[in-house]
């Protein structure tokens, strides 16, 4: 049987390493207390006690899913909570409401009971608007270009004359894609992961090999005289922000 | 990641027209201080980060949105302090666990030379109360991180022995911690 020097010994190692304790069993409150005494001395270096950038971006994204999980499950039907967190389609449904910009925690207004939400609406349904977000006169065939309208960020493609538009956002965790004419993809600044025209995925990402990412969702686009226009929703700002410069 | 900003949403609370706390807000404005409080009273960055995620957790569940700031800070700093208490109680079942003993030592003492690089001064004075060979264990393991065989080394005892220093030290920095409540 473990003695207690060797039982708090093997628990100063775990913190010393900023692992988690294995959760022993201690015999006596003056174990427990020399325990808290060796956290209280580990964390009283100068910066240790900075959260990473990694965790605090990772523990975001798992708010923002939770946040979003009863929409999904009234959306979808299906997945329970457990199950819903397990997979990486919530992280995929949920980068793409963040990406959107939902990911703010939708919070009664005053005049309604507390605990009471709205949850976002799906992707856009049907209360959105045509915005335009750019003209055909500036967008000759083959042009990519990056627009803003409302929730929705997004590239707007002009492929021979038909005009698509792509969200922007990675379906990874919701970065914003850049568009690389030269290798003909969008780029995820984040994890590296490239998507076609299409908005199929083409390579993975190098930091998460075997991940398929989801496509990235379409975005209706149609061409009124000049303007080229997409259907969002979200708070329009009036005028309309003037189309980008093509990137191409 | 927001495309757009939201016009319209303030910018400011303003503690007149009872402000709302987006998650967004609450979690930029509170992860740092949240997690470092953590992180002093359990001393490890994995157990720090799972408790400061059940904290948020909790608050995404039951915060009230329209409060103050300080009420808000309150708030998170109670449920904290409940995770971190759930968590000791891991190791041993104790009616109450308090042990916020750190910030609360009074004696004041001069303090050594070696142990001036740690970042808080109660930790600092704690060790500077203690006797030398207890403080030099504790100095060797917990700021210079030496293994228990470095530290037997350094100090020319065995390994079994610096454990059992090492166990006898964290007493009675726990004792003199307590004694230096008010």
């Amino acid at each position: 049987m473990m003695d207690q020097f060797e039982r708090l010994n093997d628990l100063v190692e775990g913190m010393v390493a900023q692992r988690r304790l294995k959760r022993l069993r201690l015999s006596s409150t003056d174990e427990l207390e020399a325990l808290q005494v060796a956290a209280a001395l580990n964390a009283s270096q100068p910066n240790a006690d900075d959260p990473s950038p990694e965790f605090v971006a990772a523990l975001h994204l798992r708010l923002l899913e939770e946040q979003a999980a009863p929409a999904l499950r009234r959306t979808f039907g299906l997945v329970s909570r457990r199950n819903l967190f397990g997979s990486m389609a919530a992280s995929v449904i949920a980068s793409l409401l963040a990406g959107i910009g939902l990911d703010r925690w939708v919070l009664p207004k005053p005049a309604e009971p507390p605990r009471q939400r709205r949850w976002p609406a799906p992707l856009v349904g049907d209360d959105g608007q045509w915005v335009p977000v750019g003209m055909v006169s500036t967008m000759p065939p083959g042009t990519v270009q990056r627009f803003t309208a409302g929730a929705i960020g997004g590239h707007i493609l002009n492929e021979d004359g038909q005009f698509r538009a792509v969200s922007a956002s990675c379906t990874c965790m919701g970065c914003i894609l850049t568009w690389n004419a030269e290798g003909d993809e969008f780029v995820c600044p984040c994890h590296g992961a490239t998507f076609d025209r299409a908005g199929a995925m083409v390579d993975e990402s190098p930091l998460y090999p075997g991940v398929q990412l989801r496509r990235l969702p379409q975005i209706r686009v149609q061409v009124e005289e000049d303007a080229v226009m997409v259907w969002t929703t979200g708070p329009i700002e009036q005028p309309p922000p003037p189309p980008l410069p093509p990137l191409v | 990641m927001n495309v757009t900003q939201e016009a319209g949403q303030p910018s400011e609370p303003s503690s007149v027209d009872h402000p709302t706390w987006t998650l967004e807000r609450v979690y930029e404005t509170f992860i740092d201080s949240v997690y470092r409080f953590v992180f002093r009273r359990v001393g490890n960055r994995e157990d720090a980060e799972d408790l400061t995620a059940q904290v948020f957790f909790k608050a995404l569940h039951s915060l009230e949105h329209q409060r103050e700031e300080a009420s808000i800070r309150a708030w998170l700093y109670q449920v904290a302090r409940t995770v971190i208490a759930d968590h000791w109680r891991q190791f041993y079942r104790l009616p109450a666990v308090s042990l916020e003993f750190l910030p609360r030592l009074r004696q004041p003492a001069p303090v050594p030379q070696e142990i001036n690089t740690l970042a808080t001064e109660e930790a600092a004075r704690l060790l500077s109360l203690l006797p030398d060979n207890y403080r030099r264990v504790l100095s060797l393991r917990f700021l210079d991180h030496l293994s228990i065989k470095e530290a037997a080394a350094e100090m020319g005892t065995s390994e079994g022995n610096v454990k059992i220093l090492q166990f006898r030290a964290l007493r009675r920095a726990a004792e003199l911690a307590k004694g230096g409540r008010p």
